[in-house]
């Protein structure tokens, strides 16, 4: 079995009257590329913040590596590396000077891990460069750098692609599939560009109005979002038996008497229609369904705008 | 702690700004001693000592706020204290390394403004019989102790940074925290507590007896430990974004 790497409890985060997270419970396991959608406001950063320290939790517990508890918590996210929001950094210091202070602080004793990471994301040529130079991606990537200073088991990373060119954007999820391929790391990524998420996640956390509403597996959204032909008949097991003998399809699934979803002979559906027809069978309504993740998160929030 | 503190010091120690303002004490410290060089009526090397104890010996408290500029307020402004803690930094000690750090900047900052002064003291101006041995113990035993008392200030600089974030906000608030209580003492007819004020030590500093400089020093070393136990305990439960 796999080590869990975070677990959440019942985690609540209250500002005043307002609640940004509430009643969260999320279990990330080791190797994990845990993808947190939600819209502006919905409690994606304040949960993210609660795992790194940054705002303490009004009631609930979390666990971190099996640790919890106020000093070992503070000790096992020694083991993560995060981008939260923008990356801050010192604007009269070079990418490198800000990376070295990271080193020392954290007491690394490689020197060279300073030119690593900044080789890793694609920085070195600049490392002398100050950050107040800097463009928004190259901020961006000098904060990935920062993350993986310290070889983290975990990443968490907030809004990590905001500012990116579609090659950086590319080059961010190769970074970031390559550390989980290499390394088993555990990622948590939360983002607006659900399509960027699509490409790189394992499990799915959809979080809405600071509740975590749905937690699938890639394979199950996969499943939630593919696209079938929906057949509406008087009989599904005929029409069934009908297409498996005239079309050999075995990607038929029949959700009960009347009605059967195809997963096949989408390009065709008139042939498919005709072939039913001249069997005998009624049919009354065929049509395609399925949906992107984008769609599939608006349905699943009730059509409230995405961030 | 030490970790914390060795890259802070590297951090300070790569900004330009850091020696501007060493080069700036120095360059203030030689100017005085050179001005007074040109005035006949205070020309001697005990006058210009005297000038320290009388005028100046509180002035370096207002430049509390900037050591703790370079050292934390900027972590709040640049967002890069973020970066610390979520890397499982505890706070106190995060919080008390970064006061500890910008004491050391200011002993430094303090060598080379009191060692410019007393240096061009002695190049410009003349030793006359009033500068002996004693009063030079003298004067150094004060100094050393108005030491403690800018380092009482460092904490109170740095928790109105911690709190209010904004660089001219937490300055107004530390100079009308280091003035103000005295004025309003005043209006409510209870001057006599001034005496347990910061600011009132440095005058009293000036011409007070040994036991004025050990009650001095007490009221300085309170001041500090109350205003880093408060920040310690605001900074723990403080949002960082």
């Amino acid at each position: 079995m796999k080590e869990i790497v975070f677990q959440s409890r019942s985690l609540v985060r209250r500002f005043g009257a307002f609640t940004a997270v509430d009643d969260m419970n999320v279990e990330l396991k080791k190797g994990d590329i845990f993808a947190l959608v939600g819209q502006n406001g919905a409690g994606k950063t304040t949960l993210l913040k609660m795992i790194c320290g940054l705002t303490p939790p009004t009631s609930g517990s979390m666990e971190l590596f099996g640790y919890s508890g106020t000093k070992e918590l503070g000790r096992a996210r020694r083991r993560i590396g995060s981008i939260i929001e923008t990356p801050g950094f010192y604007p009269y210091l070079s990418a490198c000077q800000n990376l070295e202070y990271y080193r020392i602080q954290r007491g690394i004793g490689k020197k060279n891990c300073v030119e690593e990471a900044l080789h890793f994301v694609g920085l070195d040529t600049v490392g002398n460069k100050k950050f107040k130079s800097f463009s928004l991606g190259m901020k961006q990537r000098l904060g990935l750098a920062l993350a993986i200073l310290n070889d983290p088991d975990f990443l968490v990373l907030d809004e990590p692609i905001n500012g990116l060119d579609p090659v950086g954007i590319r080059e961010f999820r190769e970074i970031l599939l390559k550390l989980n391929h290499e390394k088993e790391t555990t990622i948590l990524v939360s983002s607006h560009i659900l399509g960027e998420l699509s490409q790189i996640a394992t499990r799915y956390g959809f979080i809405s109005g600071g509740r975590l509403v749905e937690c699938l597996t890639a394979e199950e959204l996969e499943m939630k979002c593919r696209v079938t032909l929906k057949l509406e008949v008087d009989n599904s097991a005929k029409a069934a038996a009908v297409l498996t003998d005239r079309f050999s399809m075995k990607q038929i699934e029949i959700l009960d008497e009347t009605t059967l979803l195809l997963s096949e002979g989408l390009d065709r559906p008139e042939f498919v229609v005709k072939a039913l027809v001249e069997s005998g069978i009624l049919v009354s309504q065929a049509y395609r369904t399925g949906a992107n993740l984008e769609n599939y998160f608006i349905d699943l929030i009730g059509g409230k705008q995405i961030a | 702690m030490l970790k914390q503190m060795r890259a802070d010091l590297y951090k300070v120690f790569h900004r330009p700004f850091f020696y501007l303002l060493l080069a700036g004490m120095a360059v203030l410290a030689f100017f005085v001693n050179f001005s007074l060089s040109k005035v006949s009526s205070t020309n001697s090397v005990y006058d210009s000592w005297m000038i320290v104890l009388l005028y100046f010996l509180s002035w370096p408290v207002l430049l509390m706020p900037i050591l703790i500029d370079l050292v934390s307020a900027e972590d709040y402004k640049e967002h890069t204290l973020k970066n610390t803690i979520s890397y499982g930094m505890n706070r106190t000690k995060l919080y008390c390394s970064q006061i500890a750090v910008s004491t050391i900047l200011g002993v430094l900052v303090g060598i080379v403004a009191l060692g410019t002064y007393c240096g061009s003291s002695l190049i410009f101006l003349k030793i006359d019989p009033s500068f002996t041995t004693a009063f030079t113990a003298d004067f150094f035993s004060r100094v050393g102790v108005s030491c403690i008392g800018y380092a009482a200030a460092i904490p109170i600089a740095a928790f109105f940074a911690m709190i209010l974030q904004k660089n001219s906000l937490f300055v107004f608030a530390f100079y009308a925290v280091i003035f103000l209580p005295q004025l309003l003492l005043k209006l409510v007819h209870l001057s006599n507590l001034s005496k347990y004020l910061l600011m009132p030590q440095f005058s009293m500093l000036a011409a007070g007896t040994n036991r004025q400089m050990l009650d001095s020093s007490l009221v300085f070393i309170i001041t500090a430990i109350f205003f880093i136990i408060l920040g310690a305990v605001f900074f723990r439960k403080k949002d960082i974004c």
